[in-house]
């Protein structure tokens, strides 16, 4: 059934931590960081997943590279199904999906050269030796706007934006269909971050590749992506194509993110209604029944703490889990 | 407008150095009773080191050579340590980014904002104790009976915000300095700190020095904005005119870095090339010539000065006349 064009088709997924607590850890708990989450993405596409801290993007894009293991559901990267694959098989699949993380000082090893960082996975992947590595590495410098001759330095020697690009390079490396990218500007100055940007799309357009974008900056977001998902405390909440999301969002968490963001315009910002939550994200040991969302909602009545929502489709081509919108 | 007959508080000519690398350059504004002057910048541009050496909290390797910093009638540049400790929560208070690492671990939340209270007041324990009660109903913490009680762990980040923002406010300073106050929080906490600072502003005339690089933040709550660049201001300006009309490039460009409503998805955005420089590097002009699309060669070898551009606008400029020219060079 499944569809080529698809990069990334998940179906289901739950992802579930063990804790302990108290005395010696005796009282066990389960964290239900994801909770039955299914999202597709298709070739050159860029799907934003939105949320606060705690509500599980961070764990559910971990379990998409494979550094976490679903609890159930399925994970299909370039229709190969990724949960339960081993050894070669999976090493092939994972090829596939490449992942950007934040903060780009923390992403390379300080000892070795940003050259050799890139080369890792074209060797362990014998894709490349010898002169044709160095000319691969090159042009992925050059690609992501550094020199050739960067490759001999070390990662001290460059500026957060440039640690980042050469982030990207690695990632491109093994010219991947999907990557995740968790949270990638945030730890980046405003000047560079519009370079980092600017540089994302530039790529996108030339290889066509898709990015599952995290993050909490809703101006960014509504910048690059082509489609928004909503996440709260382990479940989807809204998904919406970029302009219908903007224009018309619904879910009221989504509105009260909306109007915490602010706009970069004192007349725009300070005209504008604005919807603020009280009470904050609560644990994810302990998910409220029902409509996880109901103890901040302001809509919420009596069938929200009892029944869950499902997600459901609107005119529009919306998908939406509230029994009030 | 907001120009009063007197500030509030005046800084001037404010100068720190690192090791003979001059990283603050003559920093001057003025905040008037129950104004919010946001101090913006990218890292590395002075503008949390023009915040410390305000309270007297300088790290250990740099030193304040110049200034006047007028709080009232009084210079808390010529404070001696003593006098500082007793100004520092009483006069003016500062918090801080990170809530979690600014509180003691160890102490009750209660304890550590009553004895902000005892320290300065000499009340009695249980008095300051009903005092540090009320100011957790100030700053919108529920059930404050309970929280009093507990530890800085047991707290979320915004909660431990209101906390810090309860021990710099429980003597009525008149200057809250805050340095990052939302960075470290999602952006619905966000929301919810800004508003509360809103209202103290409102409630009591507190005045805010606010120290962020972020723009939107900017936009929400300040009033007058200094935009710092390597150690140096380079545009001060009421909010609405700061946006409206940039005169400095580098504030321009860095407004039109920011993906906005009216930018095209995926268009290019604006960026400034190359990086900031480092106070090694600082040539004897301008700190912004490495960088700027306008740059001539005046700007290499001589300083400009603040330029009066309007009312409580003034940019660091040679090429003022000129600023247009960056909306034609944007994507």
């Amino acid at each position: 059934m499944s569809d080529t064009h698809q990069v990334l088709e998940i179906r289901d997924v739950a992802v579930h931590f063990n804790g302990r607590s108290g005395l010696f850890g005796r009282s066990q708990f389960v964290v239900k960081a994801v909770n039955g989450v299914s999202l597709d993405i298709a070739a050159g596409e860029t799907v934003a997943l939105v949320g606060e801290s705690g509500c599980g993007k961070s764990t559910l894009s971990n379990t998409i590279v494979g550094l976490q293991q679903p609890v159930e559901g399925s994970i299909r990267i370039a229709g190969e199904e990724v949960v339960g694959a081993r050894g070669k098989a999976l090493n092939d699949i994972r090829r596939k999906v490449q992942m950007i993380f934040q903060d780009p000082a923390l992403s390379l090893d300080p000892r070795s050269t940003i050259g050799a960082a890139i080369a890792e996975p074209l060797i362990v992947r014998g894709i490349a030796r010898g002169e044709a590595l160095k000319s691969r590495i090159a042009k992925l410098l050059t690609e992501v706007g550094l020199r050739p001759e960067h490759a001999d330095r070390y990662p001290h020697q460059f500026s957060g934006g440039q640690r980042q690009r050469v982030v990207i390079a690695r990632a491109l490396a093994l010219e991947p269909a999907l990557v995740v990218c968790d949270e990638p500007v945030s730890a980046l100055d405003v000047s560079v971050r519009a370079q980092i940007l600017n540089l994302l799309v530039a790529l996108q357009k030339r290889t066509g590749v898709a990015y599952l974008f995290v993050s909490h900056d809703l101006s960014v977001v509504r910048h690059i992506c082509d489609r928004v998902v909503v996440m709260y405390l382990g479940r989807f909440v809204e998904i919406a194509d970029r302009d219908t999301f903007f224009a018309n969002p619904k879910h009221p968490y989504t509105k009260a993110l909306m109007s915490a963001v602010p706009e970069a315009d004192p007349r725009l910002q300070r005209s504008r209604e604005r919807l603020i939550l009280t009470g904050e994200l609560p644990s994810p040991s302990n998910i409220p029944p029902g409509c996880a969302f109901h103890t901040r909602c302001p809509l919420a009545t009596e069938i929200c703490s009892r029944v869950r929502p499902e997600l459901t489709s609107r005119a529009d081509g919306s998908t939406v889990a509230c029994h009030h919108v | 407008m907001h120009e009063p007959i007197r500030p509030l508080l005046d800084v001037s000519d404010l100068t720190v150095d690192i090791d003979g690398a001059r990283v603050v350059d003559g920093v001057s504004f003025t905040v008037a009773p129950g104004e919010v002057m946001a101090l913006v910048g990218e890292s590395g541009c002075g503008k949390s080191l023009t915040a410390f050496a305000m309270l007297g909290l300088l790290p250990s390797v740099a030193r304040r050579t110049e200034g006047r910093i007028l709080l009232g009638d009084r210079d808390l540049a010529t404070f001696s340590e003593r006098q500082l400790r007793k100004a520092r929560g009483k006069d003016i208070s500062i918090i801080f980014q990170e809530p979690s690492a600014s509180l003691d671990p160890l102490a009750s939340v209660g304890s550590q904002i009553a004895d902000a209270y005892r320290i300065h007041t000499g009340a009695s324990r249980a008095d300051a104790f009903e005092k540090a009660r009320q100011m957790l109903v100030d700053v919108g913490i529920p059930d404050p009976d309970r929280r009093l009680d507990q530890f800085p762990f047991e707290l979320s980040g915004g909660m431990c915000q209101r906390i810090m923002i309860a021990i710099a406010l429980i003597c009525g300073p008149r200057v809250l300095v805050a340095d990052e106050p939302t960075t470290a929080l999602d952006v619905t906490i966000q929301a919810q700190i800004l508003d509360l600072m809103k209202k103290l502003v409102a409630d009591h005339g507190t005045s805010i020095v606010l120290i962020t690089h972020d723009m939107g933040v900017v936009a929400d709550i300040a009033d007058h904005v200094a935009v710092m660049y390597a150690g140096r201001i380079a545009e001060i300006a009421p909010v609405q005119d700061l946006f409206d009309h940039p005169a400095h490039p580098y504030t321009a460009l860095l407004l039109a870095s920011v993906p906005r409503l009216d930018v095209a998805p995926k268009a290019d955005l604006a960026t400034i090339e190359g990086s900031v420089p480092t106070p090694q590097e600082f040539g004897p002009g301008c700190h912004f010539a490495s960088r700027c699309p306008l740059v001539t060669d005046k700007c290499r070898v001589e300083q400009p000065p603040l330029f009066a551009q309007g009312y409580g606008h003034r940019s660091a400029c040679w090429h003022i006349d000129r600023i247009a020219e960056i909306t034609g060079m944007l994507p």
